[in-house]
Order: C-alpha cells, then structure tokens, then sequence
C-alpha cells in the first residue's frame, strides 16, 4: 500500500489534483482509496468525489492533522484490512499543518507501507499574500513536500507563475517542481511520475 | 502580523423558481453570488478568504462545482447544470480566516436573499444533513 498526501491551502486545487491523479491511477487498474478531511459541517470534496464513483473516506467533526491524527490512522488500518487498496491518497482541510500527519504514521501497524509521498499544491495567485499572512502553515508545506504543484497556470499570469516559483525556490530549491493547469487532463508522465 | 483564526460557516441552501430555467441561467445566478459573497466578506473587515466552495448535484449525474478563493479573481465553475429545472439544492463551505462564523452566516444569507429577490427566486436555508452511508465515529465512508 503506498501513501500519497496532497496538500495545500484552501482552494489551491488540492481536490481537482486528486481527481486527476485518481483518474490517472484507476486506468492502470489500481485500486484506490481517497481519504478526505474537510473543515466545515457539510462535505463538498467528498460529495464531489462520490459522483465521480471514486471510493471516499471521509474524517469528519475535526481537523485531521491534530483531533483526527488518531482516526487517520484507524482509517488507514480498516482500508488496509477491509478493502487492500494499493494506493492510499490523504487530503488534509487546506488549513491543516501537514507534517503532524507523518509524525502519526510510526502508529499506523498494519501493512507496511511501501512508500510516502507529499505532494504540496500551491496557488500562484495569492502565494505571496499567503507567505506574508501564513507563513509557517505555508512555507512548511513547501519545505517538506517531495513535489511541487503550482496549479492555475491558465487563470495566473506567466510572472505570477514565476513569481510563485521563486518563492516554492527560495525555501525548498531542489524540489521537482511543475506549474500545471488543473482544468484539463494531467499529462500522463507527470501523473506517473506523481504517483507512487 | 499573528494568524487570523478561522470559523468555518456551512449551510444547505434551496434555490426556487418560479418556472424551468435553462442550466446556463442557473449557473450564472450561482457564479454571480459566490462572486457576491467574496466581496461582502471583503467589504466586511480585515479577513483572508480561503475558500468558499459550492456544490450541486442532479439527478441526471452531472454537478456544478463552483469556488471562489478572492473577490479579485471571478468564481471558477466545473461540470454544468441540465436545462429545465425550477429548483436546486445548494451545499456550502465558506472558510474565512478573521470574519467570525455568525458574520459568514449573515452575509451568506443577505447575499442569497438579495440575489434571489432580484431575480423573483425563492430561497430557503437547511442545516447540515446527516451522512447519507453508514458512519463509525468520526469516520464516514462511501463507496462508489
């Protein structure tokens, strides 16, 4: 079972990566599972995901990456039980701190995993608003992750794109990083080279 | 600058026509008011919005996805409404760091309210439904 985390800060097109990557991944016949925590009363990623007939876990009444830490992992050990999916992919609530996720894992006893990745999903049209307002929530999701998503290619301009780049840079330089639009189809070497 | 606190507001709202409208007319009425409502909460005080984000689902298996990070920036829309319906059903997130919950919830009403009047829509407010599948403590699941 491999563990994909898709993070990022509210509407920075987390949901719409994920779909994509889901998509992606269940055309090469692999089983999927979608673990969503959403902030708010009302689930709209998962709805969403539902009519898309992708299998949803939803953690609700709480914030996944303190409250839920130990549900993630309960959820995790009933997938790899109940339901043996090859690949496992997390969305945090855009206003989750990350790392706390990964720090749970040691807790997680059943089988192991075959990998961890993170991917983090940056929006260039208010990371630098953003950076100034939330530093630590967002500079760490950049620090830590293994890739880069800067989304919104086509609603940003190219020197916000750049822009969005330099500053991914200036805190994470070596990180593979790619500025997508999240509208169309992902490019099928970017999702396998995405995915685990 | 200390980061502002977020109070998530949600809510089920239901959209009434009068008579059939075509899917297009629907999805520009919801477009204008989630544009309407970034910029109420802009308007309101110092706040960030981080997402406000809408659903609604048909019968037929299409949905309307609708999201909106900012009032500079229009609301960006997926999936589409069928032509032909009077009435929708509406699911919410309004996430805004520094507005408190009962002022997300008072400027998600009046939003509405106006929007529909100017239209001669009605409009009512639900609470949050219960899920739909079976539940384990904090954990809902639902398979496809």
């Amino acid at each position: 079972m491999h563990l994909l985390l898709v993070t990022g800060f509210l509407g920075s097109g987390k949901t719409s990566l994920i779909l994509s990557l889901a998509h992606a991944a269940r055309e090469t016949d692999r089983r999927v599972a979608i673990i969503v925590n959403e902030i708010g009363e009302i689930g709209i990623d998962n709805q969403l995901m539902r009519r898309l007939s992708l299998d949803v876990w939803e953690l609700t009444n709480g914030c996944i990456c303190c409250t839920l830490t130990a549900d993630l992992v309960t959820t995790l050990h009933k997938l790899d039980e109940g339901y043996a999916p090859e690949l496992v992919i997390v969305e945090p609530s855009g206003a989750a701190e990350p790392a706390n996720l990964l720090r749970a894992m040691p807790y997680y006893r059943g089988r192991p995993l075959e990998s961890t990745r993170w991917i983090a999903v940056l929006d260039p049209l208010r990371l630098p608003m953003l950076l100034e307002v939330l530093t630590p929530l967002i500079t760490a999701g950049i620090r830590q992750a293994d890739s880069l998503i800067i989304s919104k290619a086509d609603l940003a301009s190219p020197q916000e794109v750049a822009a969005a780049e330099a500053a991914a840079r200036d805190i994470n330089p070596a990180v593979p990083l790619h500025a997508v639009v999240l509208t169309r189809p992902l490019d099928p070497a970017l999702a396998a080279e995405l995915l685990p | 600058m200390s980061a502002p606190t977020l109070e998530p507001y949600a809510t089920q709202q239901r959209w009434q026509s009068a008579a059939p409208l075509l899917g297009e007319a629907w999805q520009a009425l919801l477009v204008a008011y989630l544009a309407g409502l970034a910029r109420a909460c802009d308007a309101a005080g110092p706040c960030v919005i981080g997402h406000i984000k809408a659903l609604a689902l048909f019968d037929t298996g299409d949905y309307l996805r609708l999201s909106a990070i900012s009032a500079a920036f229009p609301p960006t829309v997926d999936g589409r409404v069928p032509d032909g319906l009077a009435a929708l059903s509406l699911s919410l997130n309004v996430l805004v760091y520094g507005l408190p919950a009962a002022a997300l919830q008072d400027l998600t009403w009046r939003t509405a309210a106006a929007l529909a009047q100017n239209h001669a829509l009605t409009l009512a407010e639900d609470l949050p439904s219960p899920p739909e599948d079976h539940a384990h403590g904090n954990m809902r699941h639902h398979r496809a």
